[in-house]
C-alpha cells in the first residue's frame, strides 16, 4: 500500500504550489491517485503529502506543500513550505520543478503568485483550475496567449472531474521541456506592481466571467444574523450527531470482530499466554482500530463542510465568540469533534493555521467531555443523584448530566483565555479568511482525505496506543495471583486485579486520593480508565465482582448503598477534568511534535481535577450534614 | 492626497458602497499580508455585509470574498468612490 508507490531509485520531485483555495490538493490528488503519504519532515508540524505518478519504469515525486500567497512566510504552514521550495529545510533538497496550480476564476491573483514564484528559478508548469466555472459564468480563457507570454506550459483542468489531469501528468513524467516564467520583476519589486502586471495580464487573456452571483445568493441566507445563526445550529447539531451516532454501528462492529477473535484464542489453553494475546494484544489492537470509524468519519464531513464552502462561512459567523478568549472561527469543528471523542478532535485542529491558536486548542479539547465519559456519568449519577424532578419536569439527574457537560466546556474557554495571555501569547496570524464560492465538492477528494486521515493515525499513533496498552495490560496481569480455581471466575478476576501491580498501586496511591473520598477501590478503577475512559464501569464491575455486561443495575444498585452522594460527585468532577486517556496523550504527543505539551496537558487537568473535586467532595458534605 | 480628506476606516465604512483603498494605518506584517492578498492601494472594493455579535465583515474585491475581523479593517483606510488609479 503506502510501500508500493515507492520507487527504488531517486526520482524527480516536483513540489506543487498555490494561493490557498485554488483546487491545488484536488489536482494533487487527480494526478497521484492514492499513492500518497504523507511527509515527515523533522521539526515540522505541518506534514505535506507526497504522492508519486509512474510509468514505463518512469516515477516523478510530487510534494503537496500548503498554500502560499508569496515568498515572505506568515504562518507555519508557510514557513515549512516556503523552506521546502528554497531547499532550506534540513534534510531535503530543493524540488526539481514546479506545478503551479491557480484558480482560473482568481486568475489575477494567481498571476501575481506567479510573478514571486518565478524568483526560484525553477522549470515551472502553469496548472489553471476551475474553467468549467470560468465557462459557467461567461469567461473565456485564452491558454495559448497566456502560455507564449510568461514562456512556460499551460494547462486547463477541472480538477475534480479529471478533465485535463491526463496532459499534466504526461508532461511530468516525460520530463518535457519546462520553462521560468517571464516576469520583468527583481525580487523586491514591490506587489502593488505586481497587481498591476497581473490584471493587464488577465485582461489581455480572459474575457471578463460576470460575478459569482449565486454564491452571494446563498449568503444572503446564510450570514444573515438570524438565519445564518439558525443554519448553523443545525449544521452543528447534525455534524455532531452524525460523529457520535453514525460510527457507531461500524465501531460496535470492530469490537465484535475482536471479541471474535479473542474467543477463536480460546483453543489455547488458559494461562498467561492465551490472556496476553487475547486481553494485552488483541485488546491493543482494539483499542487503536476502534477509533478508525470516527476519524475517518469526522475528516469526510469536514472535508465536505470544507469543500463546499461553509466551513469558511461558519467560520466567520462564529468568530467574534471564540475572539474573546484568543481563539478563532475555525477553533469550532475541533472543539464541537471534542464531544464525541478528543483523538480525531485533536487531528482536526489543523485547520487552524497560527501555531499558538491550534496548541491552545489542543489544550483544552480534553475538558470537552467525550462519548467515553458518558457511561461512567450515567451509572454514577443513575446510582446517587435521587431521581426527583423539580416542579415535576425537570429531572434533577439531567440537570447533573447536563451541567458536567457545561462545567468541562466553560472551563476549557477560561483555560484558552488564560493559556492565550500567559504561555501561549502571540501567534497572532491576521484573520482573513477567504469566502470561496460554493462548490459540489470533489468526492475522489473527500474519500482519500478520509482514507489517508485513518491510514496517517494507525502508522503513527497507533503504535503509541498499543505499546501503552501493553503496558496497561501488563500492570493488571502481572503477577499472576495464586487462587483456588473452584472459586467462580468473577471472584477469580476480583483477586488478580486486587493482587496485580496495578492493584498495588491503586492501595499505594490510595492515601494521595483519600481527601477526594476516593477508596482504594475508585482509585484502581480510575487508573483502569488510562486505557480508555469507560473501563471505569468494568473495573469497578469486577471490584464489587458482579457481572456488568449482564446486570447493570446490580453494579448500580451496590453503588447506590455503598457510594454516598458526595464521594460520587467528586468522582465525577474528577472525569470532567482529568485528562486519563493514553490514546489522546498519545496523539497529542505526536500532533504538538514534544511530551512536553502532553506533560502541561495532564498537569494542568490533573490540578483542576484534584483541587476541584477536593472542594466539591468537601463541600457537598457540608452540605448534607 | 485631496482623498484623505475623506478617508475613513474600513471597519466604519458604509455597506455596499463602492469604495477605494487609499492607505493604510500602523504599520504591521498584518498590512503586508493585505497588501499581498491584493488590498492594494487603489483596489475596489464593497463591504458586502458584517457578521454578528459585532465580529468581523465581509469584503469583495478583485473578485474574492474575504472575511475581516475588525482589528484587521481598522488597519485599512478607505475613500468612497471609484478607483482613481484606474489602471491599478
Amino acid at each position: 500500500m503506502a510501500t508500493t508507490g515507492t520507487p527504488e531509485a531517486p526520482s524527480p520531485t516536483i513540489a506543487v504550489v498555490g494561493l490557498p483555495n485554488s483546487g491545488k490538493s484536488t489536482v494533487f490528488n487527480a494526478l497521484t491517485g492514492l499513492r500518497q503519504r504523507t511527509a515527515n519532515y523533522p521539526g515540522v508540524t505541518v506534514e505535506p503529502s507526497i504522492g508519486w505518478i509512474h510509468r514505463d519504469g518512469r516515477s516523478v515525486a510530487l510534494v503537496d506543500l500548503p498554500g502560499v500567497y508569496s515568498l515572505t512566510p506568515r504562518s507555519e504552514d508557510e514557513r515549512l513550505a516556503i523552506a521546502f521550495l528554497r531547499g532550506q529545510l534540513p534534510g531535503t533538497a530543493p524540488p526539481d520543478r514546479l506545478l503551479l496550480v491557480i484558480d482560473g476564476t482568481q486568475l489575477e491573483r494567481g498571476l501575481v503568485l506567479v510573478s514571486w514564484m518565478a524568483h526560484l528559478h525553477l522549470p515551472t508548469a502553469l496548472v489553471i483550475t476551475m474553467v468549467d466555472e470560468l465557462t459557467a459564468r461567461g469567461g473565456v480563457l485564452e491558454a495559448e496567449e497566456l502560455e507564449r507570454r510568461l514562456g512556460i506550459p499551460v494547462f486547463t483542468v477541472v480538477g475534480r472531474k479529471g478533465i485535463g489531469i491526463a496532459e499534466v501528468r504526461r508532461s511530468a513524467l516525460a520530463g518535457e521541456p519546462w520553462g521560468i516564467p517571464l516576469v520583468p520583476f527583481s525580487p523586491d519589486t514591490p506587489v502593488e506592481e505586481r497587481y498591476r502586471w497581473a490584471r493587464e495580464l488577465a485582461s489581455c487573456v480572459v474575457r471578463f466571467p460576470k460575478a459569482d452571483v449565486v454564491s452571494e445568493r446563498i449568503d444572503r441566507v446564510v450570514l444573515h444574523p438570524v438565519w445564518g445563526l439558525l443554519i448553523f445550529g443545525v449544521v452543528m447539531f447534525a455534524f455532531f450527531q452524525a460523529i457520535f451516532t453514525v460510527a457507531q454501528p461500524a465501531m460496535g462492529a470492530l469490537e465484535a470482530g475482536i471479541q471474535w477473535l479473542q474467543q477463536q484464542l480460546e483453543a489455547i489453553p488458559p494461562g498467561i499466554v492465551r490472556n496476553f494475546l487475547a486481553h494485552g494484544l488483541l485488546g491493543g489492537v482494539g483499542a487503536v482500530v476502534v477509533f478508525l470509524p470516527q476519524i475517518m468519519l469526522l475528516y469526510f464531513l469536514l472535508t465536505v463542510l470544507e469543500d463546499t464552502g461553509y466551513f469558511a462561512r461558519a467560520a466567520f459567523l462564529i468568530d467574534r465568540l471564540f475572539g474573546l478568549v484568543g481563539l478563532q472561527g475555525r477553533a469550532f469543528i475541533p472543539l464541537l469533534g471534542g464531544f464525541a471523542c478528543a483523538i480525531p478532535a485533536l487531528l482536526s485542529t489543523r485547520v487552524i493555521p497560527s501555531w499558538q491558536e491550534r496548541l491552545t486548542t489542543m489544550l483544552i479539547i480534553p475538558l470537552m467531555t467525550c462519548s467515553a465519559r458518558l457511561p461512567v456519568y450515567t451509572l454514577l449519577i443513575a446510582a446517587t443523584v435521587p431521581p426527583v424532578y423539580i416542579g415535576g419536569i425537570v429531572s434533577v439527574q439531567a440537570l447533573v448530566l447536563g451541567g458536567l457537560y457545561l462545567l468541562g466546556a466553560g472551563t476549557g474557554l477560561v483555560m484558552a483565555w488564560l493559556l492565550r495571555h500567559t504561555l501561549l501569547r502571540g501567534g497572532r496570524t491576521p484573520f482573513v479568511l477567504e469566502l470561496p464560492p460554493y462548490r459540489i465538492p470533489a468526492w475522489r477528494t473527500v474519500l482519500g482525505r478520509a482514507w489517508s486521515s485513518g491510514r496517517a493515525f494507525v502508522q503513527s499513533a497507533g503504535t503509541t496506543i498499543l505499546v501503552l496498552s501493553l503496558l496497561l495490560w501488563a500492570l493488571t496481569e502481572l503477577p499472576p495471583v495464586a487462587a483456588p480455581a473452584e472459586l467462580p471466575p468473577l471472584e477469580l478476576q476480583r483477586l488478580q486485579l486486587e493482587g496485580s501491580f496495578a492493584g498495588q498501586l491503586g492501595h499505594l496511591l490510595q492515601p494521595l486520593f483519600a481527601p477526594l473520598g476516593f477508596d482504594w477501590k475508585i482509585t484502581l478503577a480510575l487508573l483502569g480508565s488510562f486505557a480508555a475512559r469507560e473501563v471505569f464501569v468494568s473495573f469497578m464491575g469486577q471490584l464489587y465482582a458482579v457481572d456488568v455486561e449482564a446486570a447493570e443495575s446490580t453494579l448500580r444498585d451496590i453503588l447506590a448503598q455503598s457510594l454516598p452522594l458526595p464521594v460520587a460527585l467528586s468522582v465525577l468532577v474528577f472525569y470532567v477534568y482529568a485528562l486519563q486517556c493514553i490514546s489522546t496523550m498519545a496523539v497529542l504527543r505526536r500532533e504538538s511534535g514534544s511530551w512536553r505539551w502532553v506533560a502541561l496537558a495532564f498537569a494542568y487537568t490533573f490540578t483542576l481535577a484534584y483541587s476541584l473535586s477536593f472542594l466539591v467532595y468537601h463541600g457537598a458534605r457540608w452540605l448534607l450534614s | 492626497m485631496e482623498s484623505l480628506v475623506s478617508a475613513m476606516s474600513l471597519a466604519g465604512a458604509p455597506l455596499g458602497q463602492q469604495l477605494v483603498v487609499c492607505g493604510y494605518r500602523g504599520h504591521h506584517p498584518l498590512i503586508e499580508r493585505l497588501r499581498e492578498l491584493g488590498l492594494t492601494v487603489g483596489t475596489e472594493l464593497v463591504i458586502r455585509r458584517r457578521a454578528p455579535f459585532g465580529g468581523g465583515i465581509e469584503v469583495e474585491f478583485r473578485g474574492l470574498r474575504l472575511g475581516l475581523r475588525a482589528r484587521e479593517a481598522t488597519a485599512i483606510l478607505v475613500c468612497p468612490g471609484n478607483g482613481y488609479h484606474r489602471d491599478a
